[in-house]
């Protein structure tokens, strides 16, 4: 069994605090959660909501259907009550004439007597209630949440009082299926953590909605993790601190949205051309110019692919949950190394922004691999080359003051095997063969091929890369229950794309839908550019908002399956 | 000076030079300035392994080519983030920046103002000849408003004040070199490389090519007639250069891999009103000056007593990041998991 709680209110009135409280609550109660944040780019005002979808099932991904509706002011009533579900009810601080059930919590009038600033405790109390769930949890995690005792003290009464007033109508799910310890985080926390896992000791970023999230999770653990966190005048200043300190020897990270993106674009080039390792984590938002600040889409991966003038090799990975985030990013930073490019780890509002539990993560199997030169293996009169021509054009890398009595220089200009600046027509046509021969190496070691979902004979094939991954498992499981045939392609990689997979699976009987959250169809592009194969079907959305399974589902059976 | 400067040095400028060009045209200032740098850091006794220099785009930049150092050659307008990254990383080597005029002042300005706060401890070289050389001869944002290019054309607004920038946003030790006086010069890069904190150095830098022509603001002529004697200092090796019984008080001392070196201004008492540790007073007199259209050429301005940017994140116990074994450098995996707490 699965319920969906969407709480709504104005910006500034505590809808994170309340979903990341009642949220961690469910976690610690033994559900699958999946908790979802529809922003507004605004400080006060507006409509903001969050939907947290808990249960004994796996749960992938947001659901349109609503259970019980929160509101914290009457707009939430209006805009969200035409998807409650027939048995579903509202709460709200005075009667709804409009629905059946309608819990009735005067939560202001309650907190006024304690601490009018807590009045969302006062919801998580009542929504609890509703499931008839303990409170047990709840108090343990705003324990951990608040500091102040006084705090504290007021959360827990009225964590009470809103149980007290509130009432039981909805049997809550079992608590029983979960397996292992398990971790609950969003897609920002997962990548910053898989950063910290893979060893970075500096992250310099400028403030850029949604991927903020990373650098300040970040800077919170600057002291415990030896990392520098730098906030930088401009994304130009970001990436480029990120190559210097890339360059000085140690492993650095920097993030940013496609605006940003668009910034560092030429300092890419620089890490490609001075091969020089860098993870970027690029948080998508829609664009172009300012777009929607604070909602999601993947309409960057043609922009990310074409990354600079000219031509160097360049890695694009994108996560495509919060666990497989922190997995991606330990090995971004990995793969940047060891191959001396720049990484463009892709990720979206939709999945920095959403929470869910996740196995905990396996450290034990998780070795760093810097790939740096070692000392013996430079011969006693040898001066060093940073650009040394080998047969996998991958140079031993050495950084500043690492070799006794050798100096390293890059360059920006092209180059020969020692850094120095050269014009010659067969010195240019050798080194950039040296640097393809890096990504041909990487397409045959470490390039990951799609992950697929679903039957063994299939009509459909649905393709998508990245976050898209938990509403379309929702979506191909629903087809497979409706006895359709179809299976899932998930990328991961997707420059340069991975094709053994997807050529293996696309054969003339099957049909091929790309479902993207984008209006160009931009992977079905980058699909036929790599391997001629047209993806004959599109399920595009491109509002801000992110796929549900469930919209999925209905769109593929009403636009492709007639 | 003692006559025996520079004996216990075990490098000279020959081991700073490269096989490599930097394909500077005959008589440019820049390749002046690299002169003074190569013989400043052999003065200093740094092994070429423990410089790091960060070059930006022009022909100053290129400079980098004949300077046997560690290097990256960087983006137009990027070397001051490049050199901030790298300095943070290991700040136990020198870390001397090389721009110019445009590079500084036109593209990079935005980097450059972010940069002074920092008082990174870097030497800022700023290679100014008022004109766009590796382009061929276009206004730069130095160019003066009375100084038109060789081709003629003028400047009609005025030109970005380097120095003055520098000393209102955070440098704590500012310069003014020009590429002719080499005695001057190589102390002013010395000096500037010992100085804890982030110094701005700007070098008058001729275009023999593009900006040294007749009714140029920016020839060597010009500067020549210009120039006027602005506090003077010589730094030196207190122990090898200067007897045991020395009496000389050092303005300011510094130690380098064992080795003590002393600052000390030659001129003070030629121009008794003049303090460079005062800003304010600094700050005006360059002011009178640059109405003026005078070149003072030395140290204008000089603060020993504030952080230099490393000193935030580092403490005195610290080893610097990039010199520690990598496993040091990386959080356990017991602490790690303390961390997924919060999660769990």
């Amino acid at each position: 069994m699965i319920k969906n709680i969407v709480i709504g209110g104005e910006a500034g009135q505590g809808l994170k605090t309340t979903a990341a409280i009642l949220g961690k609550a469910l976690f610690k109660n033994g559900f699958n959660l999946h908790t979802s944040m529809d922003f507004m780019s605004r400080i006060r005002g507006g409509h903001n909501f969050g939907r947290i979808r808990f249960g004994d099932e796996e749960i992938r991904g947001p659901q349109e259907e609503i259970d019980l509706l929160v509101a914290l002011n009457e707009e939430t009533i209006t805009r969200h009550v035409e998807k409650l579900a027939k048995d579903g009810a509202v709460l709200y601080d005075e009667a709804v004439s409009a629905v059946e059930n309608s819990i009735v919590v005067p939560a202001e009038e309650i907190a006024s007597e304690v601490n009018p600033k807590a009045v969302n405790t006062v919801y998580v109390g009542s929504i609890l209630k509703a499931f008839g769930i303990n409170l047990d949890c709840a108090r343990s995690v705003v324990e951990d949440y608040f500091d102040a005792e006084s705090v504290i003290s007021d959360n827990l009464k009225l964590l009470n009082r809103g149980y007290e007033k509130g009432e039981t109508i909805f049997k809550a799910p079992e608590p029983k299926s979960r397996t292992g310890e398990q971790i609950y985080l969003n897609g920002n926390e997962a990548t910053a953590l898989g950063a910290l896992a893979g060893g970075i000791n500096y992250y310099s970023a400028y403030p850029m909605s949604p991927s903020t999230g990373i650098m300040s999770y970040i800077a919170g653990k600057q002291d415990e993790m030896n990392v520098v966190v730098e906030q930088a005048e401009d994304e130009l200043a970001a990436i480029n601190m990120a190559i210097g300190a890339s360059y000085g020897g140690i492993r650095t990270m920097s993030g940013t949205s496609g605006g940003g993106l668009a910034l560092m674009n030429e300092a890419i080039g620089l890490a490609g051309l001075t091969e020089t390792p860098l993870v970027v984590a690029n948080v998508q938002r829609p664009g172009p110019a300012t777009g929607l600040p604070t909602r999601t889409s993947q309409g960057d991966l043609l922009f990310a692919v074409n990354s600079a003038q000219g031509e160097f090799p360049l890695l694009i990975t994108a996560s495509r949950n919060q666990e497989n985030a922190f997995y991606q990013t330990f090995r971004a930073l990995n793969l940047a190394d060891k191959y001396q490019l720049p990484v463009i780890l892709m990720s979206d509002q939709f999945l920095a922004d959403s929470s869910t539990n996740v196995p905990d993560f396996e450290l034990q199997n998780l070795e760093i691999e810097r790939n740096l030169i070692a000392a013996e293996d430079m011969g006693p009169d040898e001066e060093y080359r940073r650009y040394e021509f080998t047969e996998d054009g991958i140079s031993p890398r050495a950084f500043p003051g690492q070799l006794k009595k050798q100096t390293v220089l890059a360059d920006s200009d092209e180059h020969d095997e020692k850094g120095h600046i050269v014009e010659a027509a067969d010195k240019r046509r050798r080194m950039v063969d040296k640097r393809a021969r890096k990504l041909d190496r990487l397409i045959e070691d470490d390039l990951a091929e799609p992950e697929y979902f679903g039957p063994e004979n299939i009509d459909y094939l649905l393709v998508g890369w990245g976050s898209t991954y938990g509403p379309l498992r929702e979506a191909q499981s629903r087809l497979n229950e409706e006895d359709i045939k179809a299976g899932y392609l998930s990328f991961t990689d997707v420059w340069p794309l991975p094709t053994t997979g997807l050529e293996k699976l696309a054969d003339n009987e099957v049909e091929l839908i790309d479902v993207e959250n984008n209006s160009q169809a931009q992977f079905a592009r980058l699909i036929r550019q790599e391997t001629g194969i047209e993806v004959e079907h599109r399920i595009l959305k491109y509002d801000g908002r992110p796929f549900r399974g469930e919209e999925i589902f209905r769109r593929i059976t009403e636009e492709v399956i007639q | 000076m003692s006559e025996n400067r520079g004996s216990k040095n075990k490098y000279s400028p020959v081991d700073y030079e490269t096989n490599s060009s930097a394909n500077l045209c005959p008589g440019c200032g820049h390749a002046l300035i690299t002169r003074a740098l190569r013989q400043a850091v052999s003065e200093l006794n740094l092994p070429p392994e423990k410089l790091n220099v960060v070059a930006g785009i022009g022909c100053s930049g290129k400079t980098v080519a004949e300077i046997k150092a560690n290097g990256i050659h960087t983006l137009h307008g990027c070397a001051a983030p490049v050199a901030m990254g790298s300095q943070v990383a290991n700040p136990d080597q020198e870390h001397i920046l090389i721009s110019g005029d445009g590079d500084s002042w036109a593209i990079g300005s935005g980097k450059m103002i972010a940069l002074l706060r920092t008082n990174l401890d870097l030497l800022y070289i700023c290679e100014n000849n008022g004109t766009y050389g590796l382009t061929r001869g276009q206004l730069s944002p130095t160019t003066k408003i009375d100084s038109p290019t060789r081709w003629g054309m003028v400047s009609d607004i005025p030109p970005v004040d380097g120095i003055g920038i520098a000393m209102v946003t955070g440098a704590t030790y500012v310069a003014r070199g020009f590429s002719a006086r080499q005695e001057l010069l190589v102390e002013q890069i010395k000096g500037g490389i010992l100085h804890d904190g982030l110094a701005y150095l700007e070098v008058f830098s001729p275009c023999r090519t593009f900006n040294d022509h007749e009714g140029s603001h920016h020839s060597y002529k010009y500067c020549q007639r210009h120039a006027a004697d602005f506090p003077k200092i010589s730094v030196n090796d207190i122990e090898a250069d200067y007897p045991s019984d020395s009496e000389l008080e050092h303005e300011f001392t510094y130690e380098e891999d064992g080795r003590q070196f002393g600052l000390e201004f030659d001129n003070l008492d030629e121009m008794p009103e003049y303090d460079p540790t005062d800003l304010n007073l600094a700050l005006k007199t360059w002011e009178d000056y640059w109405t003026e259209q005078i070149i003072p050429l030395g140290l204008l301005y000089i603060d020993e007593s504030q952080k230099a940017h490393h000193e935030r994140f580092y403490s005195e116990e610290d080893d610097y990041i990039a010199t520690l074994e990598p496993e040091e450098t990386r959080p356990s995996r017991e602490d790690f998991s303390i961390i997924l707490d919060q999660f769990r």
